[in-house]
């Protein structure tokens, strides 16, 4: 293929460039102090000429008609013409940097008009730049830029063949003259039984952006001429414009579509959100517009690829004319200023943006999913016809007429903004610039439309009115009634057209020639997008845990080395394993953290669904909520993220629902009528912070108590016990509700308990800080990774369990005469703080000899210190009394399954190096249990009593 | 796999500055002096591309098309004609032997690159 040799040339070009410029630069410098030296000034001018031929050969004439411009400079110096000074320098190194990025960007440069200063600068250098020198600068500069667009159609001989000519290698050559976007005519394609292989049926239609002349263009189809149909027909088109994509409709397509219209949807979504708060504000307008506007477009270009083989009710068709309808609208609000902006667009548009949403998402899945509402999308002005139409198979409905619809609305959309703008501008509106410009887009709009219709008279219409629009800055306003009757004239035409026969794919006429504002930055993002790779999630998994276990494998290295030097007697051998055991511990500790990496992601991916919902909640309940968000940067691992949706989804919910007070309440007591809701995260060592706060009722313990009791789930007695924190953690058992009435939002009873389990699930605890009447926050706190974490092994009666890092905040030994009973609970006095305080053995009962019977008191040995591990479990503190602290391990926690997973007191086990299974404690949860032992309402805990040796048969 | 064109011509000078600019270029190339020579050479040869002078002793350019196209394994294969006048006619003539397309001497070594990556890219 052409375009291989091309590229190769373009790769050794490259290389060789980047030789050179490396050279030159440092030349050029030299020369600054050496301005006289003969031999620099050679390699200098050496230099720049090779850039220049090869450049040339490499098909890239910008540059090297841009290395011509500097090689002047240089000659100029050479003939003594021209001294080189700082000045010269400097725009020499400037240009040099040009050059660079021309060679990297394979001459594709975003910004032409940076060759055009520093050609200039450059010209102005020479000593005898002549006028004419400037002149025939800008004229090259300008030949460059004229780009045309050349509408083709190709429709070789059927026997074409026979010539030795294979008609893909034509079409591959002038793909490499622009940007070329094409459409096979399938009409002649006879049925399968009928085709001769040998003849080629098919017809092409090009579309080619290029600066090349039209003989250039032809010169690819010389040999061709004589027995095919060639027509090419050119216009000039805008410098900048560009396809959308030279879109081949491949897996990549579709997954850079689905991956830039979410960013495109989240950007609607946060535009919109801005836009209700901000009406006055320009940017969220122009923002929801360009996303829309992409999207729609982005749609477009994968449908002209394919709209025969598509199901009419396809997501794309949808997206396309939700997008479109929605684009329109938001046009229509730009044009019209502020007082256009009612709530009941927004309200449309965020119904339009939940359609396109579900497309794109059944897009991706490649699913068919009909818009179900049809007064919807008659609301935007479609005709949920339109789709039903198609679902009937209709053989002859062909991309043609739905190539006519297509047009047929864009032209009703653009006649409408024209005429609502030129309204408008009657009526003496202030803003007429850019009423002016919206006429002049719809109009080219149109005129691109009715072009690519092959619309002829409806294009030789309007053409005048285009024309009267270029006139700048703005035409008078007594040609209104003219420019009206005009595009009266131009209605009526569309009115009466039919759609025509044949096969003509889709193309969506707006997009054809528009300016590429975004589209760099998205072909940047897909390019960045490909240096990543996608990682099936259970390998990711998978690594992880093998990652896991070679952590807690290397944890038997030290004991092997201390078993050589002590019982072995070989200290040498001892040492060197410790050494390598030290080595392999720091490699699998950078190997560890570098995994983790792989699974973090960032809390925006959980958090920026949360807007939108409070905001349709607050509009469901009448209520004013103003909600900010904090630290979506910080990453946590992609487990715990996706679990933690559903709980902040109850907790947000219960603040609009249960936290926040009416607006009218709200004023009576004197706060300001929008409440404030604020979701919030924060590092905090090895746990992520998460407050969800509210700024209304606050809880109230008395009210939650009596509301428990009533329900059933505590009896008065307990109730009578609870203390405040207590009480309020009773929102969190299942089927309690403190609403008066059960609301579509929230008030069943479900929920707040969802949040609890999930946590649990995440080992994460949950902390309520409430004041009356100033409101609520529930402070979560959850570790970043569930995968691997530290534990203090301990022995207690003579089993060995393991106590999560997280929880212990202090490890101390305490004389056994500090411990006191007050009221049948021990406390003790630790670092100047009393605690309460239990015994592990006691609280699990795990005393053999004490099975059957219940057990007396533990009697404390007065003299003996007590190892005591204080114990932070939510919000509470307490001291565990153990026999040992064992030492500091690693651990992959395994949940327990089966009959064994109700044991609340253990997080899980643990599988040691040395292959033993060891229990993990569950500190929040032996609370639970401590509390019931001391208050003597001591749970058969012996029942649920497991030895780890059980548990390596079941695991 | 490196395309294999033949080249054939009756002017050495021709010969060697075709083989000289496809071999740079990764081609493989056959040289035949005239249409036999061609003919013979094929024996069963993958052959990619025809690059023909027309005015050859013996058996014309034009001759050696239509026999070349005639041969079930060349049926596709691009034939490609170098010829001094640039006339509608002989380009006709050429077309209906079956040639692919035509080069106009004297040409240079970038515009035989671009015509035979034209047709035999």
């Amino acid at each position: 293929m052409t375009n291989d040799l091309l590229a190769q040339m373009r790769f050794g070009f490259r290389q060789e460039a980047r030789e050179l410029l490396q050279e030159l630069n440092s030349v050029v410098l030299a020369l600054e102090s050496e301005p006289d030296d003969r031999e620099l000034l050679d390699r200098a001018f050496r230099g720049v000429h090779t850039l220049k031929g090869s450049g040339g050969t490499a098909g890239m004439k910008e540059l090297s008609a841009f290395a011509h411009k500097l090689e002047e400079i240089f000659t100029a110096a050479r003939e003594g013409k021209l001294q080189v000074n700082s000045e010269i320098t400097d725009c020499t190194l400037k240009s040099l940097d040009l050059i660079e990025q021309m060679v990297e960007t394979e001459g594709d440069l975003a910004d032409r008009s940076k060759i055009e200063v520093i050609e200039a600068a450059l010209a102005n250098l020479l000593p005898n730049h002549a006028a004419a020198t400037l002149a025939s600068s800008s004229a090259t500069v300008a030949a460059v830029e004229v780009r045309h667009l050349y509408r083709i159609l190709f429709k070789p001989h059927t026997t074409i063949f026979y010539s030795g000519t294979d008609p893909k290698n034509l079409l591959d050559e002038l793909f490499t003259l622009g940007q070329c976007r094409l459409t096979a005519r399938l009409g002649e394609l006879p049925a399968l039984d009928q085709m001769d292989p040998e003849k080629c049926y098919l017809a092409w239609e090009i579309e080619l952006i290029s600066s090349l002349p039209e003989e250039k263009i032809r010169e690819v189809f010389a040999f061709v001429e004589f027995e095919s149909e060639l027509n090419i027909s050119a216009s000039a088109c805008d410098e900048t414009s560009r396809f959308d994509n030279p879109a081949v409709f491949t897996g990549d397509a579709l997954r850079d579509f689905f991956a830039e219209g979410q960013e495109q949807l989240t950007g609607v979504e946060e535009s919109l959100l801005m836009l209700e708060s901000n009406p006055s504000a320009a940017e969220p307008l122009d923002g929801l517009f360009r996303c829309l506007h992409n999207l729609k477009g982005n749609a477009g270009v994968l449908l002209s690829e394919r709209t025969c083989d598509l199901p009419p009710n396809h997501p794309l068709f949808y997206i396309q004319r939700v997008g479109h309808a929605s684009e329109s609208l938001v046009e229509e609000m730009r044009a019209n200023g502020q007082h256009a902006i009612e709530p009941e667009k927004i309200e449309l548009l965020f119904a339009g943006l939940d359609i396109l949403k579900k497309q794109v998402s059944s897009f991706d899945r490649n699913l068919l999913a009909p818009v179900d509402d049809k007064e919807l999308l008659k609301r935007f002005g479609l005709s949920p016809d339109l789709f039903a139409r198609h679902q009937s198979p209709a053989p002859e409905k062909t991309a043609a007429a739905i190539d006519f619809e297509v047009f047929s609305e864009t032209a009703n959309q653009c006649f409408e903004v024209l005429g609502t703008a030129l309204a408008a501008l009657a009526g003496g509106a202030e803003d007429a610039p850019s009423l002016w410009k919206t006429c002049s887009r719809s109009l080219k709009t149109l005129i691109a439309a009715a072009n690519f219709q092959a619309l002829g008279p409806l294009s030789d219409l309007l053409r005048p009115v285009a024309e009267l629009h270029n006139k700048a800055p703005a035409p008078s306003v007594d040609r209104i009634p003219w420019l009206q009757t005009q595009l009266q004239k131009a209605m009526e035409w569309v009115r009466q057209l039919r759609p025509v026969n044949g096969h003509q794919a889709i193309v969506t006429p707006t997009d054809t020639c528009k300016p590429s504002t975004k589209q760099s930055s998205g072909n940047h993002e897909s390019r960045a997008a490909h240096a990543s790779i996608r990682v099936d999630q259970e390998k990711l998994d998978k690594l992880m845990r093998v990652v896991g276990e070679l952590l807690v494998a290397r944890g038997a290295l030290p004991l092997l080395a201390q078993k050589i030097s002590r019982q072995d007697g070989m200290t040498g051998a001892g040492q060197e394993v410790k050494e390598i055991g030290g080595t392999i511990s720091r490699i699998a500790d950078e190997l560890q953290s570098t995994v983790m990496g792989l699974r973090m992601m960032p809390l925006r991916t959980v958090f920026q669904k949360f807007p939108r919902m409070i905001r349709d909640l607050a509009r469901s309940m009448n209520k004013e909520v103003s909600f900010q968000t904090s630290g979506e940067d910080i990453e946590m691992d992609k487990t715990v993220l996706e679990q933690i949706g559903d709980p902040l989804m109850h907790l947000l919910r219960n603040a609009v629902d249960h936290g926040l007070e009416t607006s009218d309440k709200r004023k009576i007591k004197g706060k300001p009528t929008t409440g404030a809701i604020t979701l919030s995260a924060a590092n905090e060592a090895n746990n992520v912070i998460i407050r969800v706060s509210d700024d209304g009722n606050g809880l109230d313990a008395e009210l939650l108590k009596n509301k428990a009791v009533t329900k059933g789930i505590i009896t008065s007695d307990q109730a009578r016990e609870l203390n405040d924190q207590q009480a309020y953690q009773l929102i969190f058992s299942a089927g309690f509700s403190t609403a008066e009435k059960v609301t579509d939002v929230s008030g069943r009873g479900v929920g707040m308990d969802v949040v609890k389990t999930n946590l649990r699930h995440l080992h994460g605890s949950i902390e309520i800080d409430t004041r009356a009447g100033q409101g609520t926050t529930f402070l979560i706190r959850l570790p970043t990774s569930l995968m691997v974490s530290q534990g203090i092994l301990l022995k207690s009666a003579g089993e060995e369990y393991i106590l999560p890092m997280d929880n212990a905040r202090d490890l101390v030994k305490i004389p056994a005469n500090a411990v006191r009973s007050f009221r049948d609970q021990k406390m003790a006095h630790v670092r100047g703080r009393v605690f309460p305080v239990a015994s592990l053995d006691e609280l699990l009962d795990s005393s053999k000899s004490h099975k059957s019977q219940p057990r007396p008191e533990l009697e404390f040995d007065d003299q003996a210190d007590l190892p005591v591990a204080i114990i932070q479990a939510n919000d509470f503190q307490y001291g565990l009394i153990v026999d040992r602290f064992v030492t500091e391990v690693e651990v992959i926690i395994k949940p327990l399954s089966g009959e064994l997973a109700h044991l609340r007191m253990f997080l899980g086990a643990t599988i040691m190096g040395d292959g033993r299974l060891v229990l993990v404690l569950n500190p929040a949860e032996l609370f639970q249990y401590f509390h019931a032992e001391n208050k003597k309402q001591r749970t058969r805990l012996s029942e649920t009593t497991i030895k780890s040796q059980d548990l390596v048969t079941c695991s | 796999m490196p395309k294999t064109i033949m080249t054939i011509d009756d002017s050495p000078t021709i010969r060697q500055m075709v083989k000289f600019t496809l071999k740079i270029t990764d081609y493989q190339v056959i040289e035949a002096v005239d249409g036999p020579d061609a003919l013979a050479k094929l024996n069963g040869q993958r052959i990619d591309l025809f690059l023909s002078d027309i005015n050859m002793p013996g058996m014309n350019g034009f001759e050696l098309a239509r026999k070349i196209r005639s041969m079930p394994a060349f049926k596709f294969t691009p034939i490609v004609l170098l010829t001094t006048e640039s006339d509608q006619a002989k380009k006709a003539e050429g077309k209906a032997a079956g040639a692919t397309g035509w080069i106009v001497k004297p040409f240079s070594p970038e515009q035989l690159i671009a015509v035979i990556k034209r047709v035999c890219p």
